[in-house]
């Protein structure tokens, strides 16, 4: 996905959706699959199609791995549709200025999934098997 | 295992808004609309006749994100 397509970066996405319970559901979107991430992270704009009143949830920083740039992050408990074949109920931060839909981290994804990526084919392909535990 | 379909957005995204919301097709094989905001993107899908669009943000330049956390100045 940039600019040129000899010089593409293949990112690992999956189409997803969010959900609050009761409630509205999002449309798809590509989420990054990141493993660097320890949380689900999205772009507060999807908060606010749902009807999540953002600042009202758990505040949290989040900044990458340049030093310096941080930004506010809230945390809220939504439902996590992945290609439409699996439910999760998570936890999950948004923030304003993410430069992407969203992101599939360790916490609310990784801890639900064994996955396997396959950065050999282009695009790359990411394989899933669900992680089944007794609650 | 279960994999996905892997789609090349390249092309796509080349010459695509900025700064915007996007919505495609279904398949992914066009853009149908742009909107501030996921609400607007989603009107415009309506107006083209899509109902299950798909949407992502277009950001004002595609960068290599490190750690997903990349945020936006």
């Amino acid at each position: 996905m940039t600019q040129k397509a000899e010089n593409a970066l293949w990112v690992p996405t999956l189409r997803v959706r969010l959900g609050v319970q009761g409630g509205k559901r999002s449309p798809r979107f590509p989420a990054f699959v990141d493993s660097g991430s320890p949380w689900c992270i999205f772009k507060s704009d999807l908060a606010d199609y749902l009807g999540i009143e953002l600042e009202e949830g758990e505040k949290a920083e989040v900044g990458g791995i340049l030093a310096g740039i941080k930004e506010p992050m809230y945390f809220h408990k939504v439902i996590l549709f992945v290609e439409d074949h699996w439910t999760l109920s998570i936890r999950a931060g948004f923030v304003k200025k993410l430069c992407i839909p969203g992101i599939l981290g360790r916490d609310g994804f990784f801890d639900h999934f064994l996955v396997q990526f396959d950065q050999s084919c282009k695009p790359a392909l990411v394989q899933l098997e669900k992680i089944e535990r007794p609650n | 295992m279960s994999g996905n379909q892997p789609i090349d957005l390249s092309a796509l995204l080349r010459n695509a808004p900025r700064n915007c919301w996007l919505a495609l097709s279904e398949d992914e094989s066009k853009i149908i609309g742009r909107g501030e905001s996921v609400a607007e993107v989603m009107e415009e899908a309506k107006k083209a006749g899509v109902e299950d669009p798909v949407v992502m943000w277009s950001p004002k330049s595609w960068l290599p994100t490190v750690l997903g956390v990349n945020v936006e100045k």
